[in-house]
């Protein structure tokens, strides 16, 4: 398939003003959206979020209450025509259809009317590409959930595509299968070839595999950029939080410059990034991998430096989370060979260090 | 049967009262299935024509026979001079009451029946449209059914025939046959039915026809038909009663029998419609009784079901043809409502709006309909003088097709309704996440339910292609047009012809099972069905 005029960067789909009305809130509010040639962009959100449904209406699957969808600068019926001839969508829960997984992979080819040579061959190197040759005269209606999704991206891909969306394709497997899944798009998706648009509530698919992010809310965008930018300057705690910032403290901010606060926790005071002024009460939140631990007082860049009683050690997999009490309560999170080194027990005294960027305070 | 009754009374005593009145209701249904919850009686069966019957005489003269005789029921099988001497050739029925002089004294010589009298008359008359398109109202001639018939066939006036092998149906065969004639379609119809049925048909028809003048009184408006010709003496009509010598109750049938020949009987029968039509329906003639005695037992054993195998394996041309003619008319109507009812399921499937609960309960109420009832709808709507009579279907396959799609409509737009439900919904978004055209998406989603589309459509055929009831009413059986399987079967156990009868049966429960297969195979493969690569 041909690909269309349009270098990578540009937007090649773009959504202005579209809403999708719902029973009481709209389903989605959006002012504008925009996918670039080329780039894996993934929409973040919790369940309800509103993600499948951009999705669809981006594919113009859907038609919303109200808004424009423009694919490669031309909109309404020949935008939709264009979009089913150069988009493909992969659902959470793929459909497939009675018949061999070879019959189903080669479904998309025969709507475009495409040649049976071509199709075969086609349908065999995406089929390779994720690593499901052997399951082509397999009844597609007898296949584990893990090999179904796999048939259902490799669909999509064999018809080339220049917008591929994804919709949660891994939401409903076992965690091994969703791994591996996980690494074969990531390989698909970087081929560089198509833009991907990936739904996912999921922030580890979200952030590991995007160029840029979308985090959504209640049908709107909330904050959209590439992943450092969301990751060190999330606008509002739910950013914070789908970001990983999934611990917080209250504190009273004493002094604020340049964007950087003073805040007072327990008598201590700590640097944090955010813009309040002195005397407002604000919410501090922090990824507990951004705590450094150490023995003995180091000096370094970190602004904020106190002492601390180890309270609780729970193992968490390979790593270990500690629970600390000094300058408020604390959770860190450590490999447990760090831990080893640190000889951490209860009760262990010990210094903690963290950046001022780390902590992001906002208005409570 | 009263030894089964009290039996089912003494294992009644042995029950515990828990269960007692299940076994009481179960005692009360047998009783009054095996007619023992009145006192006991002693039963004959009358096989009758049915001109007799219709007219009401018959209940008359049995009201008064049961009412002096209380320990005699007479059971009446009203179904036409053919059967009723099968039946009695059959030791079905006790005594025969029919109008066929030349059959009647055949059954005698062949030992079937004895002591034959010929105890009442009325007479036949040829009856038509007013508008008489042959012009047989001025014939003068002194046998004027011959006559008549004569002029019809000459004209090739539209003339329909019984077609039963009833009594009038042989009458009309010999007033032909006097005139060397031999009447074919199109201008000569078979009905197939009974005298009344077949009136109403030629009323509609604008056909000559010939009658008992009873039943065409007694019919008055509801036949828009006027006597044309009558008198003579073949058209007279002279009913006679005999004893069957199978008949399982010979002494309660002589006494019937002796009752109807007697003076009580007779004044019955010469007063019996002056009330409601000024003048008797019938007259009585003057007979001897004879004396009882029993002819030879003369009977050949025919075995039914080896002659219609007979007539299967010889490709008899009648059966062959009322099974094709069944097969397209049911075919044709089952095209039309896959055509009409497919799109209809498939718009209900798809659409959501207001009154689509209301309207999918009216379409699930429309498998129930009852085919009499959507026959006499029919009926009605193509009848002269309904809203679709100019159309004139009324009697043609066009009006049965028309039937059968109104019976097996709702059952294809319910089923596919199902069908196309029990596919997830979101499949056809899916379709055109692949590129799928609104058309191409619509039909990846039929095929996902074909299996159960397909079952609906032989479902539908299995449906229509066994109904009876809408058949006769809207197509009127005629010979050689609407005449299908399941009308024939009808028409040829009334006539005795039960070897046609079986024949066309075991065609029929040969499609029936071959539908069914097809349903089982189809719900057994629909699920997880292989399809090679």
């Amino acid at each position: 398939m041909s690909a269309p005029a349009s270098g990578a960067g540009s937007a090649i789909l773009t959504g202005r003003g579209l809403v999708v009305e719902g029973r009481e809130a709209p389903l989605l509010d959006i002012e504008q959206i925009e996918v670039r040639g080329g780039e894996i962009l993934s929409v973040l959100g919790p369940n309800g979020a509103g993600k499948s449904t951009l999705l669809r209406v981006l594919a113009m699957l859907q038609t919303p209450d109200s808004g424009s969808i423009t694919f490669l600068d031309h909109s309404g019926r020949e935008a939709e025509r264009l979009l089913r001839k150069h988009c493909a969508f992969v659902f959470q829960r793929p459909h497939l259809w009675a018949g061999s997984v070879r019959s189903n992979i080669e479904l998309g080819l025969r709507l475009r009317g495409q040649a049976s040579d071509p199709t075969r061959l086609l349908a065999e190197e995406a089929a390779a590409q994720l690593g499901i040759q052997g399951l082509m005269d397999r009844d597609a209606r007898a296949l584990s959930g893990g090999e179904a999704q796999r048939v259902a991206v490799a669909r999509a891909m064999a018809l080339d595509p220049d917008v591929l969306f994804l919709d949660e394709p891994a939401s409903n497997l076992d965690a091994m299968a969703r791994t591996a899944l996980i690494e074969d798009l990531e390989h698909v998706a970087r081929d560089g070839r198509h833009a991907t648009v990936l739904a996912t509530h999921d922030r580890a698919d979200a952030f590991s595999l995007a160029d840029r992010v979308i985090v959504m809310r209640d049908g709107r965008i909330v904050q959209s950029g590439c992943p450092e930018d969301l990751f060190e300057n999330p606008v509002d705690p739910f950013i914070a939080a789908v970001t990983g910032a999934e611990l917080s403290f209250r504190a009273s901010v004493t002094s604020s410059q340049d964007g950087l606060l003073v805040v007072r926790v327990d008598e201590t005071e700590l640097a944090a990034a955010g813009s309040a002024a002195p005397g407002d009460r604000v919410r501090v939140v922090y990824r507990p991998e951004d705590l450094f631990l150490s023995r003995m007082e180091i000096q370094g860049s970190p602004r904020n430096r106190f002492q601390a009683r180890v309270t609780e050690l729970r193992p968490a997999g390979s790593l270990l989370r500690v629970r600390l009490e000094g300058a408020g309560r604390w959770v860190a999170v450590i490999t447990r060979a760090a831990a080893d080194e640190l000889s951490l027990e209860i009760d262990t005294r010990i210094w903690v260090q963290v950046k001022a960027t780390a902590l992001h305070a906002f208005q409570a | 049967m009263v030894e089964s009754f009290l039996s089912v009374r003494d294992s009644m005593r042995n029950l515990r009262p828990a269960s007692l009145s299940r076994w009481a209701s179960f005692a009360v249904l047998l009783s009054i299935l095996s007619g023992c919850a009145s006192e006991p009686t002693d039963v004959v069966y009358l096989g009758s024509t049915t001109s007799v019957y219709d007219t009401g005489l018959l209940d008359t003269l049995v009201a008064v026979f049961e009412q002096e005789n209380p320990d005699l029921e007479i059971k009446v099988l009203a179904v036409g001079t053919g059967q009723a001497l099968a039946l009695g050739r059959r030791g079905d029925a006790d005594l025969v009451l029919v109008h066929a002089p030349d059959a009647e004294l055949e059954f005698v010589r062949a030992g079937h029946g004895w002591n034959r009298v010929t105890f009442m008359r009325n007479d036949f008359v040829i009856a038509g449209p007013a508008e008489d398109p042959a012009a047989i109202r001025d014939i003068d001639e002194a046998e004027a059914g011959p006559a008549a018939l004569a002029t019809i066939g000459s004209e090739k006036a539209p003339f329909l025939s019984r077609g039963d092998d009833s009594g009038t149906h042989m009458r009309e065969l010999a007033l032909w046959e006097a005139n060397g004639m031999s009447p074919e379609p199109p201008w000569y119809q078979e009905a197939g039915q009974g005298m009344g049925n077949t009136l109403v048909i030629a009323s509609e028809r604008r056909s000559y026809v010939l009658t008992d003048r009873a039943t065409l009184t007694v019919l008055g408006d509801a036949a828009d038909l006027e006597v044309l010709a009558e008198g003579g003496a073949l058209l007279e009509n002279v009913y006679s009663i005999m004893l069957a010598t199978a008949g399982r109750n010979n002494a309660g049938a002589e006494r019937f029998w002796l009752w109807l020949l007697g003076e009580q009987a007779q004044a019955v029968i010469i007063s019996f419609g002056v009330d409601r039509f000024g003048a008797p329906l019938f007259s009585t003639v003057p007979f001897d009784i004879p004396d009882g005695v029993a002819a030879d037992d003369g009977s050949e054993a025919t075995n039914p079901v080896a002659l219609a195998w007979q007539l299967l394996t010889s490709g008899d041309a009648y059966v062959i043809d009322v099974v094709l003619r069944s097969l397209a008319i049911s075919g044709a109507a089952l095209i039309l409502a896959v055509l009409i009812g497919l799109p209809i399921g498939v718009g209900l499937s798809l659409s959501r709006f207001r009154m689509r609960m209301p309207v999918v309960a009216l379409v699930n109420t429309g498998l129930a309909f009852p085919p009499v009832v959507v026959g006499l709808v029919v009926y009605l709507l193509l009848s002269r003088s309904g809203p679709l009579g100019p159309l004139e279907l009324l009697y043609t396959p066009a009006a049965v097709v028309l039937a059968q799609v109104v019976l097996a409509g709702p059952y294809i737009v319910a089923v596919s309704l199902a069908a196309l439900d029990s596919v997830p919904p979101d499949v056809r978004m899916q379709a055109r996440g692949l590129g799928a055209s609104q058309w191409q998406a619509l039909l990846l989603h039929l095929r996902e339910a074909r299996a159960s589309l397909v079952a609906a459509v032989a479902a539908g055929f299995g449906a229509v292609i066994s109904e009876v009831g809408a058949v006769m009413i809207v197509g009127g059986n005629l010979l050689g047009e609407t005449r299908v399987m399941t009308s024939a079967i009808v028409l040829e156990t009334r006539r005795g012809n039960f070897s046609v009868a079986i024949a066309l049966g075991i065609v029929l429960l040969t499609i029936a099972l071959a539908v069914n297969l097809l349903l089982t195979l189809l719900h057994l493969r629909g699920p997880r069905r292989r399809v090679p690569a």
